[in-house]
């Protein structure tokens, strides 16, 4: 963290957007499983393997990293014969969503101070 | 998870982040798209079906009968197990299949209590009954749904 330091650098370091943004979802991967799953109110593993284009292994692997922040909720639901995962976006998980959007957007918004002019 | 590269990547250019926001928005109107799509599809079947079965029941007489409920059970059977697999639930997707569901059931049972006892047979009666019957459901498959709050809106 940047507190502690003083003065007009030490503000702006402390004020970039990038501060704001969510460490668990700043991995592209995590991001697209709750975008993904912030357009529905549940999804099973199979569409959001086949809308994020994933292995099994590695979604299962984000999916428990994301679990384990308490961004998703994973159910599993017997369909008959077989078992069916079901996959739902928390409150926290939509909070952090929206924060790291925010932030994503502070730095789109971003523009280099125009160039000092000759002479100045 | 000793090591997580979250918390060494460096923040985003305002070109990747630019990215990041269109590939976030583009992937949650995927999956609201594909949700809302098998609901709409189902609801419109049930909704063409109804057509065709207050048709067979108030035209058909004891064949109709048979033949508009055999269909029914094979149609209802292939529609709830198909809407048993889709992957997605869009947001409200309960509220508008009870709403279709219950609004069906209250037309479909005024038209056959109205129709059987005083109309069979009648075909300006029955015609457009099935396809009142059809507009509940139609309401519900194309309403546009609420403005969701999308958090990548």
């Amino acid at each position: 963290m940047t507190a502690g330091h003083g003065g007009a650098a030490g503000d702006a370091v402390e004020h970039h957007p990038r501060h704001t943004l969510d460490e668990v979802i700043h991995s592209p991967v995590r991001l697209s499983v709750v975008a993904a799953l912030s357009g529905v109110e549940k999804a099973d593993f199979k569409t959001l393997r086949d809308t994020i284009e994933l292995s099994d292994p590695t979604l299962s692997k984000q999916l428990t990293v994301l679990e384990a922040a308490g961004y998703v909720e994973i159910s599993k639901e017997r369909s008959g014969r077989r078992a069916r995962t079901w996959v739902r976006l928390t409150s926290t998980g939509r909070d952090a969503l929206v924060a790291h959007l925010d932030a994503l957007r502070a730095i789109a918004d971003l523009r280099l101070p125009p160039a000092p002019s000759p002479g100045t | 998870m000793s090591t997580d590269d979250t918390t060494a990547r460096p923040a985003p250019s305002p070109a990747e982040a630019t990215s990041a926001l269109e590939h976030a928005a583009r992937l949650a109107a995927s999956t609201r798209t594909r949700g809302w799509r098998w609901v709409r599809l189902y609801l419109s079947g049930w909704a063409a079906a109804s057509v065709g079965l207050v048709l067979a029941l108030g035209l058909g007489g004891r064949i109709g009968f048979v033949v508009g409920m055999s269909a029914w059970a094979a149609i209802v059977t292939a529609g709830v197990t198909w809407a048993a697999r889709q992957g997605s639930m869009a947001a409200g997707t309960r509220r508008r299949l009870v709403f279709g569901a219950g609004s069906w059931a209250l037309v479909y049972g005024a038209t056959l209590f109205v129709g059987l006892d005083r109309f069979a047979g009648d075909v300006t009666f029955w015609v457009p009954a099935a396809l009142v019957s059809a507009v509940p459901l139609l309401l519900a498959a194309w309403l546009p749904a609420p403005r969701d709050a999308a958090a990548t809106a």
